[in-house]
């Protein structure tokens, strides 16, 4: 039996997929099957027929689906002859497949922005979109309005001082978002903080909170660290991130843009203002 | 009640509640649930996703035997996981807070136990680790209750309350490792998962001794938690294909 190839259908919490291991048996060769829990799937110990096994349940209420892993091609510098590399992974590929199996649910799927913001809590590396609420000389203050669901690797396979061009949501341009349906009145975001040390990867020790932030700035910024109780750590030291969105003069002028990646300008007065510009391609 | 309700935003003081007139297919809206609930189960009525402001809610209607005129009325809502404040924990705290609506008949310290009994059950169900930093809160009222005071009978209650957290959970979509429910036996509640291979919470009401046999007590309250736990995954399962 064939757990990956079965059909679509449709899970309740707790229900069992399949199990972690399962051995695929071919005319005349045979392949471990693994897979592996994603999201709204749980690996518990289940007791069937007597029998302790290891599955794979369901934990929310969706449709199941299995996505084979593919081995990511990580360019890793000490690969110099790609040929011989290739003919090892597709000889491991064959002793063993890896599917993702996740339960989601169909009606937010493939949409753009999406609330389902408490299965997607930020978390270390994620990239979220912040609004600031207040600023000191050390930190700006902000809390967490989105989360990016698709993460890139942490500087996207490019140096974190930006040697490549690096585009907004790594690469595929779609990047999709998990919305918080908090209300910020009531003080019930996620809440974050961008040290003075973090808002650039140059010159840390000479930057000036003022002039690269301002409350009611929309920022693109990364999880650093889950930080402590009450804040999460974030971080803006990289060029595709930063402020993506601000209002000239306090929030009472207009729309600015920015022109380069510490100024924005706001082309009805042509007024400029110091932000840490996000790289906007 | 002197402490300021922060999760709502009040309206001014001398507010006056809305009055609309009486709709005429009245008479159609009260037949509705009655239609339903003979098509799910006879005793069960569920309706998820009523309260707007939380995460996810349930509605259950319950149908005590004999007694069909009364039912046990619970309304179920979930909010979170949202932030919660003070140390730092890796895991989601949750509360769940149990409340009659309208005539306040269970003493306090007993309220006190179910939110205790009920709080066990589900840190052990909700997968806690997939929210950090964040709490979970469950709210239940109690809108009618058709056991009277003197009787201390809570098994109906209790079992009412773990079937309607599941539900709200599974509505607002929080991960639960099993769909747990629980299922009566004269007056034990034993809470179940994994399709009854495993116990998660098992209660019994003061001044019992109808029932000492604590394996007769399991093995009855399982039948009757298959069947609960049959009505809910189908409610749970249908509800999607139709808002598909």
């Amino acid at each position: 039996m064939v757990y990956y190839a079965q059909s679509a259908r449709s899970a309740y919490p707790g229900q069992l997929i399949c199990p972690s291991y399962e051995l695929e048996k071919g005319p005349d060769s045979q392949k471990v099957i693994r897979y592996i829990a994603g999201a709204g799937v749980a690996e518990q110990d289940y007791e069937l027929n007597g029998q302790n096994i290891l599955a794979l349940t369901a934990t929310v209420v969706g449709e199941i689906k299995f996505d084979e892993k593919t081995k990511e091609a990580v360019p890793s510098a000490g690969v110099a002859e790609p040929k011989e590399g290739e003919i090892e992974e597709t000889v491991s590929t064959e002793d063993e497949k890896h599917y993702i199996v996740s339960v989601t649910d169909k009606r937010q799927d493939g949409q753009a922005v999406n609330a389902d913001f408490a299965n997607n809590l930020p978390r270390e590396g994620d990239i979220v979109l912040a609004r600031v609420t207040r600023i000191s000389q050390q930190r700006a203050n902000v809390e967490i309005l989105a989360v990016e669901n698709k993460t890139t690797p942490v500087d996207s396979g490019v140096g974190s001082n930006g040697t490549g061009v690096v585009a907004a949501g790594g690469g595929s341009g779609g990047a999709t978002f998990s919305v918080s349906q908090a209300s910020s009145d009531l003080g019930e975001t996620f809440r974050g903080l961008i040290s003075s040390r973090d808002v650039r990867a140059t010159d840390r020790d000479k930057v000036k909170i003022i002039e690269s932030f301002r409350p009611g700035d929309i920022v693109r910024a990364q999880v650093i660290s889950l930080g402590d109780g009450s804040n999460y750590h974030l971080s803006t030291a990289r060029n595709d991130l930063g402020v993506v969105f601000a209002k000239a003069c306090n929030g009472a002028g207009g729309m600015m843009y920015a022109i380069d990646w510490q100024t924005m300008i706001a082309p009805s007065t042509g007024f400029t203002e110091a932000r840490k510009c996000a790289k906007p391609f | 009640m002197n402490i300021t309700d922060r999760r709502r935003i009040l309206g001014p003081s001398n507010a006056k509640p809305l009055i609309f007139e009486k709709p005429e297919s009245s008479e159609q809206e009260v037949q509705q649930p009655q239609e339903k609930s003979n098509v799910e189960n006879e005793s069960m009525y569920i309706k998820n996703g009523l309260v707007s402001n939380a995460n996810g809610s349930s509605y259950l209607e319950l149908k005590n035997g004999e007694l069909s005129e009364q039912c046990t009325i619970l309304l179920t809502s979930v909010y979170g996981p949202r932030p919660s404040r003070g140390a730092f924990s890796s895991k989601a705290s949750l509360s769940v807070q149990f409340k009659e609506v309208t005539i306040e008949k269970i003493p306090s310290g007993e309220l006190k136990e179910i939110c205790n009994f009920l709080s066990n059950i589900f840190s052990a169900v909700i997968n806690l680790e997939r929210y950090p930093k964040s709490g979970i809160d469950i709210f239940l009222s109690l809108v009618q209750n058709p056991t009277t005071s003197d009787e201390g009978n809570l098994q109906p209650i209790i079992a009412a309350c773990v079937n309607g957290i599941t539900l709200a959970l599974a509505d607002a979509g929080i991960e639960i490792f099993d769909t747990v429910s629980a299922g009566t036996y004269k007056r034990n509640v034993v809470a179940f998962s994994k399709n009854g291979t495993e116990v998660v919470g098992l209660w019994k009401d003061k001044e019992d001794d109808t029932e000492n046999n604590i394996l007769n007590v399991i093995e009855s309250c399982k039948e009757s938690y298959l069947k609960n736990r049959k009505v809910i995954i189908e409610y749970l399962i249908r509800s999607r294909d139709a808002d598909i």
